[in-house]
């Protein structure tokens, strides 16, 4: 392979990898839309237990 | 995963004998069908079934990308509970809670968070965990001030 269609194919590659890690913040290239998260937007609210406890204990989760 | 084979002995455990206040936050990045069962939760939670929906889909899980997890799937899962489902649906249909799971996204990752799951012990990161007597053994000890 000549140096400029490596360079070629190398450029290819590249726009091809960032279109595909783009999608929703990096959701796997699914096909949701990109969204950004307007600014001060609050995360969900989902708590079990006293707000006495003496620990916390956060658990970030995917379904799958 | 720890949801699957921790969260109920911990629930009885620690969190209802007053040692424990668990959160559960998502951090959906698999592909869109993570996104589509964290939304769908969000929805769930809307009638009052967040935790109900949030413990069958993790009794449904399969597997990544398998479908389970797709639109018309989800709104099955809400009959079985026997949520309003048009309501579901339109919840669903309309994204409504996308930007509060993807303020959820933001902060775990803003908190270090690069898989799942990631459990933080007040403020700091105790994963990865394999099963329960581990998670039991650091929350002992941090009850003990060790």
């Amino acid at each position: 392979m000549s140096p400029r269609i490596a360079l070629i194919v190398a450029a290819a590659l590249a726009l091809l990898v960032t279109a595909c890690g783009s999608g929703n913040g990096g959701n796997g290239g699914g096909g949701l839309p990109q969204v950004t998260v307007p600014p001060g937007t609050v995360g969900s609210q989902h708590v079990l237990g006293s707000p006495e406890a003496p620990l916390e204990l956060i658990e970030y989760a995917d379904f799958q | 995963m720890f949801a699957r084979s921790a969260s109920p002995q911990l629930i009885q455990e620690y969190v209802n004998t007053g040692k424990v206040r668990y959160v559960f936050k998502y951090y959906p990045f698999l592909g869109d069908e993570s996104y589509y069962a964290a939304e769908a939760s969000e929805c769930a939670g809307d009638q009052g079934k967040f935790w109900e929906y949030h413990d069958l889909l993790f009794n449904v899980w399969q597997g990544e990308g398998v479908g389970t997890f797709l639109p018309d799937k989800l709104k099955t899962y809400a009959g079985q509970l026997e949520l309003d489902t048009q309501a579901f649906a339109t919840c669903l249909d309309t994204r409504r809670h996308q930007f509060t799971v993807l303020a959820d996204k933001r902060d775990g990752a803003q908190a270090g968070v690069k898989y799942t799951p990631t459990l933080f012990l007040n403020g700091t990161v105790i994963s990865p965990v394999s099963d329960y007597e581990q998670l039991k053994t650091k929350l002992e000890d941090a009850l003990a001030g060790r």
